[in-house]
């Protein structure tokens, strides 16, 4: 990845901070939920994982919102447009699916009860991956790594309405968080 | 969250077995990222048996899950494993300029794994979870074009442990 590393890195920390925003506004975008309201059936089209699991229990049952396809602006990155499907996976997890015309990536989110916080492991396939936690949902802090690169991220989300949320993505850089990424998804 | 070793075994074992290199595969692209050039045959959908030793008190047992192999962007190859009670997705790819595979893996565990090979048969790195981290290594062998096999090893206690035999095959 070489010189293009920072490129490829940046990228994928745009469609990365699209999932993690996707799951980190949990707080920000849960609403009552009536089992009408989340019925898991619409896989995505063309994910190997069309076939979705049992629904969200638990703490993870405030998620199910998320559920579906979100459409997704990257604010810092020309404002490519990428397709965002969340599922539900086996182990009362959920699965992400990020789809753009130069990278594909995919994560899963889920809650530790032993430790009480929520996790987010990410890949893609420019050779990135990362895993982060939260303690309240809404602000993710972990390290991502590439062949070549590693920095510290933060992600916080923002609710912006039933159907859209931004979220803010930073790099630790020496005391400070300094901006890399902004993104805005809405609900298809 | 934390998940039983069978677990760990099934994820890492199948998912490593979308990333047997062709043996007449082409590394003389000039820059970039590139799969083996005869990695065709990887594509689609195999059905995959995962043999797992008795270890750390659980019984010998057999694991079964769906290997769904797919091209990606950038020159890179997704696998997706599938079963009722797991889910995982990985990435390969080839970085030209350092002549080495890399690997890299996210499941419904939490777990994130990476590994990198010369060779194309013999795969390592690392597996994280829960802040945790373990050596992992995962040696492929392309038996044929409808048959692949991965022995998948941690390194616990300094020794290194066969966690899982898996073979796929295609329908």
């Amino acid at each position: 990845m070489d010189d293009a590393g920072g490129r490829d890195l940046h990228e994928a920390l745009m469609l990365r901070s699209l999932m993690v925003a996707a799951l980190a506004c949990v707080v920000a975008c849960a609403q009552p939920v009536h089992a009408a309201d989340v019925a898991p059936a619409a896989g995505a089209a063309g994910a190997p994982g069309a076939a979705m699991a049992p629904n969200l229990t638990g703490a993870m049952a405030r998620w199910r919102p998320l559920i579906g396809t979100w459409t997704c602006a990257a604010g810092t990155s020309g404002g490519f447009p990428v397709t965002l499907t969340i599922l539900t996976a086996p182990g009362n997890t959920l699965q992400t699916w990020v789809r753009s015309p130069s990278v594909s990536a995919a994560g899963y989110f889920g809650y530790d009860d032993a430790t009480k916080a929520w996790w987010s492991a990410y890949t893609d396939s420019l050779g990135a991956r990362f895993f982060e936690t939260s303690r309240d949902g809404e602000t993710f802090t972990g390290t991502m790594e590439s062949q070549q690169h590693s920095m510290t991220i933060r992600a916080t989300t923002t609710r912006l309405s039933a159907t859209k949320f931004h979220t803010l993505t930073e790099e630790r850089s020496g005391a400070q968080w300094v901006k890399i990424a902004d993104n805005t998804c809405t609900k298809s | 969250m934390r998940r039983p070793l069978t677990f760990i075994s099934i994820c890492l074992a199948v998912v490593a077995l979308g990333t047997v290199k062709s043996a007449s595969a082409d590394d003389s692209m000039m820059s970039g990222t590139a799969m083996p050039k005869n990695h065709a045959f990887l594509l689609g959908s195999w059905s995959c048996t995962v043999n797992l030793p008795a270890m750390m008190g659980a019984k010998a047992s057999t694991g079964r899950s769906t290997l769904t192999i797919s091209a990606s962007p950038n020159m890179t190859v997704h696998s997706h494993v599938s079963s009722p009670e797991y889910v995982s997705d990985s990435y390969q790819g080839y970085d030209m300029k350092t002549k080495t595979h890399w690997l890299i893996t996210a499941d419904t565990t939490g777990e994130v794994a990476s590994e990198t090979s010369k060779d194309g048969v013999t795969f390592m790195g690392m597996s994280w979870m829960n802040g945790t981290s373990t050596p992992v290594r995962d040696v492929e062998t392309k038996i044929s074009d409808t048959k692949i096999r991965d022995v998948t090893s941690l390194k616990m206690g300094g020794k290194w442990t066969m966690l899982a035999d898996a073979t796929c095959t295609k329908p």
